[in-house]
């Protein structure tokens, strides 16, 4: 398979574990409200599926950037055959000049960064946030623009 | 409650229409000092709309470090890139009542609101650069340069500008802001279509049939607008001539040449009012946009496909 198809596989194959994660705690939810023991065996408590809950698209979130960045890092390594490690905010810019990308592509894919940032460093920069969906719209139509092969 | 000292009190008198901005020695934090009543008013605005001074400040950001170190840009491009990102800086005049405004980052967005009323934002402004403009048009943007000029020369670095020399400024940049619209508008439309005219001419000589049709592009800048793109029917398969964006990283324009239907594609990016067509692999030179290189890559994609 083409190293950039198999990349935007690997992120896909993030935002499906996201989809069927999401419709279990959902269900799980339906269940906790006819039977508010149902985690007890486990030593759960009802509130901790609503910690998962609220979580769950931050965490996915986390995932997806992980999986996008090694694929950048994939390509400026052995395609672009760059033997620097520049920071993520760098070498979006970089890998974003070299293969034309235009400026609103670009500056959605930063502003996931940004978002990411914030939610792994408490008290990081200020950011907008994002959702699981945008993200993989922005960062999925980012890679996009990269070579097919590397 | 803590009183304000004598020099406190001179600094607030000698600027009552922005917030005063003072730093703690010891840590080289700066603070804002507002006064109760517009602090009350803030604190009642909600937070939940998008952020786009802080989107903003990061484009404008982006773009000034990238265009700073690319040689390629003349002076007239690097006017326009100044405009372009103050531009988009640029919101509404920042007052009290601004909605978006939060109690723990307000300082700090007021201070951003007015990023674009500095001298940068209309830096690399030659008018010999715009002779091609209408000699009235050419006075017009020369006046709004310079009285804009005027009015960021009073804005002290390290202070907010105050709502009149926002409403000053604010009246000549969009001038300006209008001009460099119409402008790029103009060029951009121009290059892509002469690019799209060279691209039929060329499939015609080999035979191959060609549809022009039109597409709709946007963007934050030059809003939403309309450009030609070119199907081209070969034998072994059809591709697209897809304009994708005026602003791009590293070039002034791009056109995607791709083969349907799956848009593998192969970049036409333009530097310096030329066409270049990228290598689809990472590395490679860019070939100058000609017939050969056309039907070359035209080839290769439908060969890949």
């Amino acid at each position: 398979m083409k190293e950039r198809q198999e990349r935007l596989e690997r992120m896909r194959a993030i935002e499906r574990e996201f989809r069927i994660v999401k419709i279990a705690i959902n269900r799980l939810h339906e269940s906790l409200r006819t039977d508010p023991a149902l985690l007890r065996a486990e030593q759960l408590k009802p509130a901790d599926a609503g910690k998962a809950s609220a979580n769950l698209e931050a965490t996915y979130l986390i995932r997806l950037f992980a999986e996008f960045e090694a694929g950048l890092r994939d390509a400026w390594e052995n395609g672009f055959h760059q033997p620097t490690t520049p920071r993520t905010r760098e070498l979006l810019e970089a890998v974003a000049a070299r293969r034309l990308v235009p400026d609103e592509i670009r500056d959605n894919a930063q502003a996931v960064r940004v978002y990411r940032n914030s939610l792994v460093h408490e008290g990081g920069e200020d950011a907008d946030p994002v959702t699981f969906d945008d993200a993989r719209k922005y960062l999925g139509t980012f890679f996009s623009r990269l070579p097919l092969n590397w | 409650m803590i009183e304000l000292t004598e020099p406190l009190q001179e600094a607030l008198d000698s600027q009552p229409d922005g917030p005063l901005q003072v730093v703690d020695p010891r840590t080289m934090k700066t603070y804002f000092l507002v006064s109760a009543d517009a602090y009350k008013q803030m604190s009642a605005l909600p937070d939940d709309g998008p952020d786009m001074h802080e989107v903003a400040a990061l484009v404008e950001r982006n773009m000034r470090e990238s265009d700073a170190g690319d040689s390629s840009l003349d002076t007239r491009e690097v006017f326009i890139q100044n405009v372009r990102a103050a531009g988009q800086s640029l919101t509404s005049p920042v007052e009290a009542d601004v909605p978006h405004l939060n109690p723990q980052i307000t300082a700090e967005r007021w201070q951003r609101a007015t990023s674009w009323l500095t001298p940068q934002s209309v830096e690399g402004f030659d008018p010999q650069d715009f002779s091609d403009l209408p000699p009235p048009k050419q006075q017009e943007l020369r006046r709004a340069v310079d009285g804009f000029l005027a009015v960021a020369a009073t804005v002290p670095p390290n202070a907010p500008a105050t709502k009149q020399q926002v409403r000053k400024a604010l009246s000549h940049f969009r001038r300006i802001v209008s001009i460099v619209q119409h402008l790029v508008l103009k060029e951009w439309g121009s290059a892509v279509g002469k690019l799209i005219e060279e691209a039929a001419s060329w499939a015609g000589n080999q035979g191959w049939e060609v549809k022009r049709e039109t597409k709709q592009l946007t963007d934050k800048f030059l809003g939403t607008y309309e450009v030609p793109e070119l199907l081209i029917h070969t034998l072994k398969g059809r591709l697209l001539l897809d304009p994708v964006a005026r602003y791009v990283v590293g070039a002034t324009g791009l056109v995607d040449l791709c083969v349907l239907p799956s848009y593998d594609s192969v970049m036409i990016g333009r530097k310096d009012d030329r066409w270049y067509v990228y290598p689809t692999s990472a590395n490679g030179s860019p070939q100058p946009w000609s017939e050969r290189t056309f039907v070359d890559t035209v080839t290769e994609l439908l060969k890949n496909a």
